[in-house]
């Protein structure tokens, strides 16, 4: 028994205990334990850790093997699922239940999905690789699925995408078993390389293109954000930390392990200039800058947050293709960070539709009174979000940044800011309408969100907090993730990066901060006359007082002067492009039928026995 | 001995009215002693494929059955598709009964047949008894699709026989090991290929060969469940089966091979898009069964004993999942706007479905997943755009496939619940439950499995073997085979 | 040693930044009022309004977000100052860099923004949608030029590319050697500063926008804004 062994039981323990337990009270408590275990698992494994099952189908050997790389994600996995587990384990869960929902199906698909993502992680060659890739998929599509109705609807768009991205991944499969006789991801390293360029660009636009599907990579994108925000609270916030991140390890894997950044290289489209690497870049800048502005003009919180989560794959992508140690650094550190702030995220706007009922958000506002400790989270979580110091989104932003200006890519940096100001721009809008502004009469005697639930969601925002003020916590893994991978790698520091050509250190950065609000607090409190306190509702606008009858909340239409200029632009080019495309295979689908149902199908017969004979003598 | 794997259920087809009180009990009497057969003659016919001469006369002059791995497994597979999908609730000793027993007679001696001759009897065997259970639901409906496939079918008939009669001028020989000693010279020709396109085609009218296949939907849609299981799972695979040994045997050309790839490809892309916009189960299923057996032709297309694999994992795979879904379709017939809520109604008819349809997609682990993997990773050895395109083509329908399949499971555990389904009777519940077993067993034991389907593929693509032993005197290539298969097994 | 002239320089580094602050900004008031044909105010009248705006009897607060916006606001640019090289004291420059400074910048605008928004008032909310908007707009070409320093000169240390730039001597100037972006810095840098023509989210011609709710601590603030913004232009462009 190896240590992956152990792991993946009681991964598979843990979804038929969730299965089983599921309706007993202390379900929630129990899985996020059994996760935590998982979790400690993990943390004793050091190196690579090999399972001792493995298999022989059709001549190949099929096993599993963790390594530091797979081991960064499956933390962030387990880290995640303990966050849900625990969010759904009090009255949230309770609620549920009585809605008529199964929470032991949410329970066992959660541990389904963890289960299958460190099959996933684990996998050593193509074939452990896409059947872990198909299991993540379609444990996710149960997790989708869970909230019936438009959730069902989401969810099957979502498989129609997912399997034109596994199609792709096992095409991509075939035709390397083919070119190089071995699956193993080993051998691969050795041989893909080597093989003429027009294969493996083949090959690299196969996997990108799958692997990308899950990312939601432009143009494949659409599909991801109803999917993650119809599915049920906690299932969302695993879906919208972790899932589609799985796209980006498999990316990773083949870009950077198999392929190799020199195999890369060697893919030009104008030699010298644009090759494979600036491609796979400007599709990232693109996947940052379009779903971000979509996100700005989503009404309803969960659909902007996923909206935003494709978003910031972009940024992980563009890290890693940068490719030197501080842009894989970034892009990978990005992973963390993005799944624990937007975790936070999802789960304080869970917590306001725990209360509300609503994340509509012109239904929302002034709860930051009634639900402080929502909006600190939502506060700590926007600020990861949009990237701004001192939270832990801004040190992997800054590595990306950083990498660009090394490398010399200024659009493509002004393309990331460009889609970092949207984002502060649009979690603006969210936290303001939710929490800030004006309180709804039916709101004024709502409460905080019970423990069960805050307490996920202030771990979270102190693991936010925490690794943006001492990144190297997390970038230690990192660096040991890169040199599976076998990228350059960072040279960290606990405070964040030494480079002789500008560092970072953000234990100075987040000090002097503090320091600043500090002295800014001082002023305000220390010297003037002191301020009064006045009522929640007590307001006037334009000189009149304003009562609490009155809707006066500002929120429609935000940012109504963007909009005037940046409106047009909005051409919902690929919403037509997906209608294009199923009307097309509508009418193939038409033409097809027509065949069968023909009046005189001997006729058509003895035609086609004529052609073939025909075809015989010429 | 092996020849009571045909004469058996012949006999007992024919006596069946004479039975009296034991006719309940004959029929599967008689199913489970075919399978007992194959059984014996297994563990020698892995080690070592043989023959047994009917009537005593050594071939090319006598008739033959050849009894390798593939043959048994397809007389295995008659047998149990044929106790599985046994009419049951029919009254004893009806006709279906007998129709049945014969369709198994006659898919064993297609399985075993190494003559054309005999395939052809026993062909228009299979012929006869599927017309039969076709018009069995007794509907206007059946009436009118069973004829439609009688007047396609007796065409398909005459092609077949007359690319027999083509190459019994050319060669004067029937027997398929001697006509493959002959072709090299014989039929490697613009004839040769005609008489290989009008078999194709005849044959291919029960194969589900694109474009031959136009009675499908309606037939499938239009008879009994239990018969359109048999049909989409046991016959077109037999067809199949023929098609392969004339290809490994007797064609074993470039032209023919391209034939069938294209022929195979076009089958793949028309069925499933047609599947797409299926209004009603029974028709979604029989699209998507021409579908699957286009993948089958695609796959045999392939040179060489990948193909040949690939292929039987394939046929196999549908043979399993096809009669199945068939089977759940039985309570879940009408229009699919009426399955909202039937997954809720019958949790176990759904749950199925779902393993099925995950199946037929290729979900890993499941075998569907293999099956189609050993096929596209055959293509993909494969240099040339013909055999890529049909990669593609493969790849991009089963999106459409898994698109259609899960809009059904989506209709049938959504919450709206009007007027449900009634609940599915326990016979097709419990066959499809075990054909469900069957492949998550296959699933577990995809290894092992692949190994033995490997091991019948190299004795099935073995030509100069399968020669060697069927005309021992002529064989120079094998002199080694002579001592092992000098003498023809005696009479049973 | 090197700690006490690291404390000493963190807590003058703010503090000449105030004083400097504070007399660009009698400046800026003195021109305009020159161009104007005044006289202007006198040397001490920045110091004045802000003693004044602290001793205002009536202050109103419509939370604790209220309040920690403001403390947000001035902190955040306290905080910037540090990482912002003036001659003689380098302060945390090498650890921070470019990058941080710029985005320890928004964080001022962010607590703003939190602080107008706890206070319910539509106008408060649609001065801050168009401020953002308007950061949008002006940030762009800031971080164009910001590339362009760094990419120049092969770092985002400030402390390296001032030394950098003082060894080259005037003709090494960023001014001289990038006037295109020394152009589209000085455009940014007045959006970012709020003035004509760029002035539409304070809309002075409005009654109520953000600052009419709020009370003399939010002064401070904005006075703050200013001055590290002008003592900004000068660090990256001509530093």
């Amino acid at each position: 028994m190896t240590l992956l062994d152990l792991l993946l039981l009681l991964a598979a323990a843990t979804g038929a205990l969730a299965w089983l337990l599921g309706r007993w009270s202390g379900a929630g408590v129990l899985a996020a334990l059994l996760y935590a275990g998982q979790l400690a698992l993990l943390g004793a494994m050091d190196g690579n850790t090999a399972a001792s099952p493995t298999f022989r189908v059709l001549g190949q050997t099929i096993a599993w093997s963790l390594d530091p790389f797979g081991r960064f994600f499956a933390l962030i996995t387990l880290g995640a699922a303990i966050a849900s587990a625990w969010f759904m384990a009090g009255e949230w869960g309770r609620r549920y239940a009585q809605a008529g929902h199964s929470l032991r199906a949410l329970h066992g698909t959660l541990a389904i999905n963890v289960l299958a993502m460190l099959l996933l992680l684990a996998s050593s060659d193509l074939v452990s690789l896409f059947i872990g890739w198909e299991l993540v998929s379609w444990a996710s599509f149960l997790l989708m699925a869970q909230g019936g109705g438009a959730a069902v609807r989401a969810a099957l768009r979502y498989v129609t995408y997912a399997m034109g991205g596994a199609m792709a991944v096992l095409g991509g499969t075939v035709l390397a078993y083919a070119w190089t006789g071995t699956l193993d991801l080993g051998l691969l390293a050795e041989r893909l390389p080597a093989l003429e360029p027009g294969r493996l660009w083949l090959l690299v636009a196969l996997f990108t293109g799958g692997f990308g599907v899950k990312m939601g990579l432009l143009p494949f994108h659409l599909w991801q954000a109803p999917a993650y925000a119809e599915a049920p609270g906690p299932g969302t916030a695993f879906l919208g930390a972790i899932s589609s991140r799985m796209g980006l390890f498999a990316i990773a894997l083949v870009l950077a392990r198999l392929v190799t950044l020199e195999g890369l290289d060697g893919l030009q489209i104008l030699p010298g200039q644009f090759g494979v690497r600036d491609l796979l870049a400007w599709v990232a800048a693109f996947t940052i800058v379009l779903p971000t502005f979509t996100a700005l003009k989503q009404n309803d919180a969960r659909y902007l947050l996923a909206w935003h989560g494709i978003g910031q794959g972009g940024y992980m992508l563009m890290g890693l293709v940068v490719g030197d140690a501080m842009g894989s650094a970034g892009g990978l550190m990005h992973v963390f960070n993005h799944a624990t702030y937007q975790a936070a995220l999802f789960l304080s706007v869970y917590a306001v539709i725990h209360r509300t009922g609503t994340a509509d958000l012109n239904r929302l506002g002034g709860l930051v009174v009634r639900m402080p400790l929502s909006f600190l989270t939502m506060l700590v979580g926007i600020i990861g979000l949009a990237g701004l110091p001192p939270m832990n989104g801004f040190v992997s932003k800054w590595l990306i940044y950083r990498s660009l200006m090394a490398e010399g890519m200024p659009l493509l940096f002004v393309a990331s800011v460009i889609g970092t100001l949207g984002t502060i721009l649009s979690v603006y809008k969210l936290i303001h309408n939710t929490f800030l502004g004006q309180l709804r009469s039916e709101h004024e005697h709502i409460r905080e969100a019970p423990w069960s639930m805050t307490g996920p969601m202030l771990a979270l925002c102190a693991i936010v907090f925490v690794t943006g003020t001492a990144p190297g916590l997390v970038l230690g893994w990192v660096a040991d993730a890169q040199a599976a991978l076998g990228l350059p790698v960072l040279r960290y520091t606990l405070g964040g990066v030494a480079s002789a050509q500008g560092g970072l250190d953000m234990l100075w950065i987040v000090g002097v901060l503090f320091g600043g609000f500090g002295v800014g607090a001082l002023l305000f409190y220390g010297g003037g006359g002191r301020s009064r306190r006045v009522h929640q509702l007590d307001n006037y606008a334009g000189g009149h007082f304003l009562s609490a009858d009155v809707r006066y909340q500002y929120s429609d239409n935000f940012y109504a002067g963007l909009m005037h200029r940046i409106g047009p632009l909005y051409r919902n080019a690929f919403t037509w492009l997906e209608s294009a495309l199923v009307s097309a295979v509508d009418l193939a689908a038409l033409a097809m039928q027509g065949v069968y149902r023909q009046q005189a199908p001997a006729f058509l017969l003895l035609m086609t026995a004529v052609a073939g004979l025909a075809w015989v003598v010429l | 001995m092996i020849v009571l794997a045909v004469a058996l259920p012949l006999l007992a087809a024919f006596l069946l009215p004479l039975t009296g009180p034991l006719r309940r009990v004959v029929g599967p009497a008689t199913l489970l002693l075919v399978a007992a057969t194959a059984f014996s003659a297994w563990p020698r016919a892995q080690v070592e494929p043989f023959t047994v001469a009917i009537g005593g006369f050594r071939p090319p002059l006598g008739i033959l059955f050849y009894v390798d791995g593939v043959a048994l497994l397809f007389v295995l597979a008659a047998a149990f598709s044929c106790l599985l999908l046994w009419p049951w609730n029919e009254e004893a000793g009806s006709r279906k009964h007998a129709l049945t027993l014969l369709l198994a007679a006659g898919c064993s001696g297609l399985a075993l047949s190494g003559d054309l001759f005999n395939i052809y009897v026993f062909y228009e065997l299979v012929a006869v008894a599927s017309y039969g259970l076709a018009a069995g639901a007794g509907s206007s409906r059946a009436y009118a699709a069973a004829f439609r496939y009688l007047v396609l079918s007796s065409l398909g008939s005459l092609l077949a026989l007359v690319g027999i009669a083509l190459i019994y001028h050319r060669t004067g020989t029937l027997n398929l090991a001697h006509l493959g000693e002959l072709a090299p010279t014989l039929l490697n020709d613009p004839p040769g290929l005609a008489a290989f396109l009008l078999l194709l085609l005849g044959l291919g009218v029960k194969a589900e060969l694109f474009p031959v296949n136009a009675w499908v939907p309606e037939v499938y849609a239009g008879a009994e469940r239990r018969v359109s299981a048999l049909l989409a799972g046991l016959v077109s695979k037999l067809a199949v089966l023929v098609l392969v040994r004339l290809l490994v045997l007797v064609f074993p050309t470039d032209e023919a091979r391209t034939a069938l790839l294209l022929l195979g490809t076009l089958g793949i892309l028309s069925g499933e898009l047609a599947a797409y916009r299926a209004r009603d189960l029974a028709r979604l299923l029989s699209w998507s069964s021409i579908g699957q057996l286009g993948i089958v032709f695609v796959a045999f297309a392939v040179p060489g004993e990948a193909g040949l694999v690939a292929g039987l994992a394939v046929a196999l795979h549908h043979l399993v999942a096809k009669p199945a879904l068939f089977l759940l379709a039985e309570r879940w017939g009408g229009s699919l706007e009426a399955l909202t809520g039937a997954g809720r109604g019958s949790p176990l008819a759904g749950a199925l479905f779902v393993l099925f349809a995950l199946s037929l997609i290729g979900v890993p682990p499941l075998p569907g997943f293999w099956a189609k993997f050993l096929v596209l990773s055959g293509l993909a050895a494969q240099e040339g755009g013909l055999w890529w395109a049909a990669a593609a083509a493969i790849l991009a329908t089963t999106v459409v496939e898994a698109s259609y399949l899960f809009r059904v499971v989506g209709r049938l555990y959504a919450r709206d619940a009007g007027g449900a389904p009634a609940p599915h009777a326990t016979g097709p519940l419990t066959g499809a439950a075990v054909l469900g077993l069957v492949l998550i067993l296959g699933g577990a034991g995809a290894g092992p499995l692949g190994d033995a389907l490997g091991h019948m593929a190299a004795q099935a693509a073995d030509r100069a073997a399968y020669l060697g032993r069927v005309l021992p005197v002529r064989t120079i290539e094998h002199p080694g085979t002579l001592t092992l298969n000098a003498a023809p097994e005696a009479r049973p | 040693m090197d700690a006490l002239n690291l404390a000493l320089e963190l807590i003058l580094m703010p503090l000449v930044a105030f004083v400097v602050g504070l007399f660009m900004v009698l400046m800026m008031r003195k021109i305009a009022a020159r161009i104007q044909r005044r006289v202007g105010p006198p040397l001490l009248q920045p110091l004045y309004d802000i003693i004044k705006l602290y001793g205002k009897q009536t202050q109103i607060s419509h939370g604790l977000v209220h309040d920690i916006g403001i403390v947000m606001a001035v902190g955040g640019y306290v905080a910037a100052e540090t990482l912002l090289p003036v001659p003689g004291m380098d302060g945390l420059a090498d650890r921070g860099g470019l990058i941080t400074l710029a985005y320890l910048m928004m964080i001022p605008s962010l607590g703003l923004a939190l602080g107008v928004g706890q206070c319910a008032n539509p106008n408060g909310s649609i001065g801050i949608a168009r401020a953002l908007t308007a950061m949008l707009a002006y940030d762009i070409p800031f971080v164009i030029v910001i590339f362009g320093v760094a990419w120049h000169y092969g770092t985002t240390n400030l402390a390296d590319i001032i030394a950098l730039q003082q060894a080259a001597g005037p003709g090494g100037w960023g001014a001289a050697t990038m006037p295109l972006l020394a152009l589209a810095g000085l455009f940014s840098v007045h959006a970012m500063l709020g003035k004509q023509p760029f002035e539409i989210y304070v809309a002075p011609a409005e009654i109520a926008t953000g600052p009419m709710v709020e009370m003399g601590g939010k002064f401070l603030g904005g006075l703050f804004v200013m001055q590290t913004f002008q003592f900004y232009t000068a660090g990256v462009l001509y530093a």
